[in-house]
């Protein structure tokens, strides 16, 4: 390579090191604001807001859905594996709402530290199968 | 028997809002390209072709 | 020694005439490949695959967002790529290569972000949501838009193609957040399905063709762009005695 081809290409490089170092400590400064939700442990550790809206994030526990008898109100436990947190909603759920699903609500924290959502959005995770093979994987 | 197949394909499993606008964007997007393409290699042409015959 | 003959192919390649030629040649064949995998995608993703477990038949958006999502990516690193060659190496090519790659990657960023908004309102229970994922991608969709916007207000000087090689490379930043927003942040969007190391996560009756989708978007990308250089091209070179005798013919 040439002198002045290498002194172009060293200076370009140079320059997209700095543009990604600086973006990426602004990225990390505000990690928690790019984050979408808090989880649950976070909540016990009192990182999460108090007295405003904040979305919270985790897997719907087995067995701790609970339906009201009239209208839609919803209870169900939100745990990351670690820490689990309470949360009631009143409204629709999204198709993919089951035990064992990945999900976010939007909501605040009641003075008895349950969270109450305003909504209720589905994650679903990486994979895709046919139902028959879904069915033959519970099986094993 | 084949009309009720058809319709069957055509209904998604209920998700027939959803699906076929977005086939139908991709098959817009992908056919304008290619269509836009074509069209702007033979208006080039038609282009240089006056550009030569005023120049010469 | 063999650094000089791949640098002195690659320099003839850049040649205006040989590359009008070369790609003229192959014009026709990867037509007629990207046909018949769009072909085969196609009826695999419509007709072939079975419906997914818990997503049903909604999932089939997965054989368009998917590979319209990669390729959003993969056409922003072509021109990324350019830009140096640009920058670097003055490569004249490259410059053409550059502008004319930035349209189409802003409509497949486009068709992205919308086929992934009318999947996410039946399955996560919204059209959007500002999460790190969807939040870069529609960036991605704006620094096409701002390429497309400067390279028409520069026009055609060569100051002008440094000033747009130096924007790409700046956007290129983003490309990396894309890609790892799903495991630096928490996200609505889930991690992905297909990687080049792990083993894919989604079955391979409905694997096959979603690869097969991703080749003819590739297939579609590489054909578009091929024909749109060969155009400008000509008409960058239209004082030459090639292109005088072509369009005469």
């Amino acid at each position: 390579m040439n002198p002045v081809r290498r002194k172009r290409l060293t200076g370009v490089i140079i320059a997209m090191l700095g543009v990604a170092i600086a973006i990426g400590l602004a990225l990390y400064a505000l990690r928690q604001n790019i984050s979408l939700f808090y989880t649950p442990s976070q909540i016990v550790s009192h990182e999460a807001p108090h007295g405003r809206t904040f979305r919270l994030g985790g897997m719907v526990e087995k067995g701790s859905v609970k339906y009201a008898k009239k209208g839609l109100l919803v209870s169900f436990v939100l745990s990351d594996l670690k820490k689990t947190a309470t949360v009631k909603f009143n409204g629709i759920l999204p198709d993919l709402f089951r035990e064992g699903q990945g999900i976010v609500a939007e909501g605040r924290l009641n003075n008895k530290g349950i969270f109450i959502a305003d909504t209720v959005l589905a994650k679903h995770d990486a994979n895709y199968m046919p139902p028959e093979v879904k069915a033959a994987l519970k099986k094993n | 028997m084949l009309t009720t197949h058809l319709q069957h394909f055509w209904m998604m499993g209920g998700y027939a809002q959803y699906v076929w606008p977005v086939y139908f964007l991709a098959a817009g997007i992908l056919i304008g390209n290619t269509w836009s393409t074509r069209r702007r290699m033979q208006q080039t042409k038609r282009k240089i072709k006056h550009w030569l015959e005023r120049t010469a | 020694m063999k650094q000089g003959v791949i640098w002195r192919t690659l320099y003839r390649l850049a040649s205006p005439q040989l590359f009008y030629r070369t790609s003229g040649r192959c014009l026709p064949w990867l037509t007629v490949v990207t046909c018949l995998l769009f072909a085969y995608g196609l009826l695999g993703a419509l007709v072939l695959a079975p419906p997914d477990y818990q997503q049903g038949d909604a999932f089939r958006i997965i054989y368009l967002h998917v590979p319209a999502a990669f390729l959003s990516l993969s056409i922003y690193t072509t021109m990324a790529f350019c830009a140096v060659l640009s920058l670097v190496w003055r490569i004249k090519l490259a410059d053409l290569v550059l502008k004319n790659a930035a349209p189409l990657g802003a409509w497949i960023t486009l068709l992205a972000l919308v086929s992934g908004s009318v999947w996410g309102k039946p399955m996560w229970g919204t059209y959007w949501i500002w999460d790190a994922r969807l939040t870069s991608e529609l960036l991605l969709l704006f620094l096409y838009l701002g390429v497309i916007a400067l390279n028409r207000a520069l026009g055609t000087r060569v100051q002008a193609n440094r000033a747009l090689a130096i924007v790409v490379l700046i956007g290129f930043v983003d490309i990396p957040i894309i890609h790892y927003s799903v495991q630096w942040w928490n996200t609505l969007h889930q991690g992905a399905s297909l990687s080049l190391l792990a083993k894919p996560k989604i079955a391979p009756s409905m694997l096959y063709p979603l690869l097969a989708m991703i080749a003819a978007f590739m297939g579609f990308f590489v054909t578009s762009l091929l024909a749109r250089v060969r155009t400008d091209l000509l008409w960058v070179e239209k004082r030459s005695k090639w292109v005088t005798a072509l369009v005469r013919e």
